[in-house]
C-alpha cells in the first residue's frame, strides 16, 4: 500500500550500513567476551506455544507480546523475552549431570510497541545466563561479567542498582508490593503492608529499608544492631554486602550501588535482582537477577541467574567509546579490481601478522 | 560543578505557580524573551517550559528529567514516573457533572460522557462496574451537554463557576488531582542524590 511505504509496523525495526556495522561489532565483542568467560552460544527458537508461558508475564509485557494460532490450531507467542524462551529450551536439553552450564545469547525480541511511544522500543537483546549454580560466587560471576561487558563496549559510566527480592518474600502481598517498592510509590507500599496487618513500626521498618540507595557502608550503618528486621531480610542484607565488598575488592566500588526499591519486575524473580542505569538514557540499559523457580516452570529444576543488555540502548552512546566507529570500516579502491584484491590481500596480511 | 538538573514545568497558570514556590525557595529563574529554557541563578536546574499535556512525554523520554504536573495529566498519558512530592498548590477535583435539571431516568442504559481525559473516564467506569460510552473533546467540554452530545461530562472542576454559568452541577467527584513533582525512574536512579536534595531543600521551605 502506497501510504505503509514509507514506515514498518510498529514492534520491529531496520538498520543499515555503519548502522549495523557498530551493531555487530558490539555483539560480536560480547560474544567474546562471554566465551573468554567460558560461556557458550545459544539460539532460541523464533516462537512457542502460548500455554507454556501463561502466567510468567506481568500484565504490561502479557498485552505486549504478539500471538497466533498455527495451522494445527495451537496458540502461538513470538518471543518477547528471551530469558523465558532460554529457560523452556535449557529444562528440554539439560540433565543434573551437566551442570553448572554457561550461556549466551544475542537476538531479536518481537513484542508490540505504543506506536506513540517510541522511547522503549528495544528490539535487540544480549545476554548471559549460569544455570545449575547458586550463592554469592554465582551472583557475583554474572555482575562481573556483566561489568565486563559494559567495560568492553566502551560504558564506564553505567552505574549498576542491586537490591533483592527476599526483601518481600515473607509478604503474602507480593504481587502487590513488588511493582509499589519498584515505582517507589510509598504510600500504596505502606497502604500494602498495612493491609496484611503489619503493626505500623514495621511498616516503617520496611519502608525505611525498601527507600534507601547507597553505598555498603551506608546501608550497613542504616541497618546493623536492628533485630527487628527479621532474618530472611537480614541475610538477604549481608548477601548485598559480601556481593559489594567482592565488586569494591575488583575495582567497581565507584560502580555498584545497592537499591532496596530493585526488586524485579517479573513474578519468576528471587534472590538478586538488578538493573543498569547510564546518564543519558531514559531507561535502565540492562536488567537481570536471580530467577531459581523458572526453570522448573518448564520440568527442569535448576537455579539460575543471569542478565539482559537493551543493546541498542546503549549503542549511538558507545559506538566511538568502544573504538568501533563506523567509518573504520575502510574504503577500497573503486573502478579496478586488480587493486581492491591486492588491498584486501595486504590487510588479511596485516591482520595475521596482528594475531597473537 | 556538576550539571543542573533538568524540569520540565507547564506552560500556564502552574507555570506562574511553580516559578514562584521555586523562588521562594532559592531557584530563581529569568526566561529571557521568548526564550522557553533558562537555569536558575544558582546553577542547580534548567528549566524547560513545555505545553501541559506534554510534559509527561518530555519526562519518559528523558528530555526533562524532572517534571510538574498535575496528576490527571500522568495518568492520561499512562506513563510511570517516580512521585517525589505533592506541590502546595494547583489541587483540584475530577468531576461527573450534568445539567442541573437532568433527569437520570432520561439516560437508561450505557452511560454517555463526553471528556478530555479519555483514559480516566474508562478505567473509572470500568472499576466501578458501570458501562459508558465516553467521547473523547478537545476543551469546552461544558458545552457537550448543551449543544445535545452526551448528558454527562467529567471534567476538572475547581470552583465550580463555569458548571454554573453553562446550568450544570457536579453528580459525583471521581477523585482528587494534585500538582506532583515527578522524576524519570531512570534518571532518578542515575542522580538520586542531587534530586533527593532538590526535594528536600523544596520541602524545607525558603533557602
Amino acid at each position: 500500500m502506497p501510504h505503509h511505504n514509507l514506515h514498518l509496523p510498529q514492534g520491529t525495526e531496520a538498520f543499515f550500513l555503519e548502522e549495523a556495522y557498530v551493531h555487530r561489532k558490539l555483539v560480536r565483542a560480547f560474544e567474546d567476551l562471554c566465551e573468554l568467560w567460558a560461556y557458550l552460544p545459544v539460539q532460541t527458537p523464533v516462537y512457542d506455544f502460548y500455554e507454556l508461558y501463561r502466567g510468567l508475564n506481568d500484565r504490561r509485557r502479557e498485552s505486549s507480546t504478539y500471538r497466533l494460532v498455527d495451522r494445527a490450531g495451537d496458540l502461538l507467542v513470538l518471543r518477547s523475552d528471551i530469558t523465558l524462551f532460554l529457560a523452556r529450551q535449557m529444562g528440554l536439553v539439560l540433565e543434573p549431570a551437566d551442570l553448572p552450564v554457561r550461556v549466551y545469547y544475542g537476538d531479536t525480541i518481537l513484542r508490540h510497541e505504543d506506536v506513540h511511544d517510541i522511547s522503549r522500543n528495544e528490539f535487540f537483546q544480549v545476554g548471559a545466563e549460569l544455570i545449575g549454580a547458586t550463592g554469592p560466587d554465582a551472583d557475583a560471576e554474572i555482575v562481573m561479567l556483566l561489568f565486563d561487558a559494559l567495560d568492553q563496549w566502551g560504558a564506564t559510566d553505567v552505574v549498576v542498582h542491586i537490591g533483592h527480592r527476599a526483601l518481600l518474600s515473607e509478604h503474602d502481598h507480593r504481587d502487590r508490593l513488588a511493582p509499589a517498592v519498584a515505582h517507589r510509590d510509598w504510600p500504596t507500599v505502606r497502604k500494602v503492608l498495612r493491609e496484611e496487618g503489619l503493626p505500623e513500626d514495621r511498616c516503617d521498618v520496611l519502608v525505611e529499608l525498601y527507600r534507601f540507595i547507597g553505598s555498603p557502608d551506608e546501608l550497613t550503618r542504616l541497618t546493623s544492631g536492628r533485630p527487628d528486621l527479621g532474618s530472611g531480610v537480614r541475610d538477604a542484607i549481608d548477601h548485598l554486602l559480601y556481593l559489594t565488598s567482592e565488586f569494591a575488592a575488583l575495582g567497581y566500588a565507584d560502580r555498584v550501588r545497592i537499591d532496596l526499591s530493585e526488586v524485579g519486575s517479573q513474578a519468576y524473580h528471587s534472590g538478586i535482582v538488578f538493573q543498569a542505569y547510564a546518564p543519558d538514557t531514559s531507561d535502565a540499559i540492562a536488567s537481570g537477577g536471580r530467577y531459581d523457580g523458572l526453570l522448573g516452570h518448564f520440568g527442569f529444576d535448576a537455579p539460575s541467574v543471569g542478565f539482559s543488555v537493551m543493546l541498542r540502548r546503549l549503542q549511538s552512546r558507545q559506538a566511538q567509546d568502544a573504538g568501533y566507529p563506523a567509518s573504520s570500516v575502510h574504503r577500497l579502491p573503486e573502478g579496478d579490481f586488480r587493486k581492491r584484491y591486492a588491498e584486501t590481500r595486504r590487510r588479511r596480511a596485516e591482520m595475521k601478522e596482528r594475531a597473537p | 560543578m556538576s550539571e543542573p538538573l533538568t524540569l520540565a514545568l507547564p506552560k500556564g497558570r502552574l507555570q506562574e505557580q511553580s516559578e514562584a514556590y521555586l523562588a521562594e525557595r532559592g531557584y530563581s529563574i529569568t526566561f529571557e524573551r521568548r526564550k522557553l529554557v533558562a537555569t536558575d541563578a544558582s546553577g542547580t536546574i534548567r528549566i524547560m517550559l513545555v505545553k501541559n499535556s506534554d510534559l509527561p512525554t518530555y519526562v519518559h523520554h528523558g528530555i526533562a528529567g524532572l517534571g510538574v504536573c498535575g496528576t490527571d495529566v500522568i495518568y492520561e498519558s499512562g506513563y510511570d514516573f517516580f512521585t517525589l512530592m505533592q506541590m502546595p498548590f494547583g489541587s483540584t477535583r475530577m468531576c461527573l457533572a450534568a445539567p442541573e435539571d437532568l433527569d437520570p431516568a432520561s439516560c437508561a442504559g450505557r452511560l454517555r460522557v463526553a471528556t478530555k481525559f479519555t483514559r480516566f473516564a474508562r478505567d473509572y467506569f470500568q472499576r466501578n462496574g458501570i458501562a459508558a460510552e465516553v467521547i473523547r473533546l478537545g476543551g469546552s467540554v461544558e458545552l457537550a451537554p448543551v449543544l445535545g452530545l452526551a448528558p454527562y461530562i467529567v471534567d476538572l472542576v475547581e470552583t465550580g463557576n463555569t458548571l454554573r454559568a453553562h446550568h450544570l452541577e457536579v453528580v459525583e467527584e471521581l477523585a482528587r488531582i494534585a500538582v506532583v513533582l515527578v522524576a524519570n525512574p531512570a534518571y532518578y536512579k542515575f542522580r538520586y542524590r542531587s534530586i533527593d536534595s532538590l526535594v528536600d531543600t523544596l520541602q524545607g521551605g525558603a533557602a
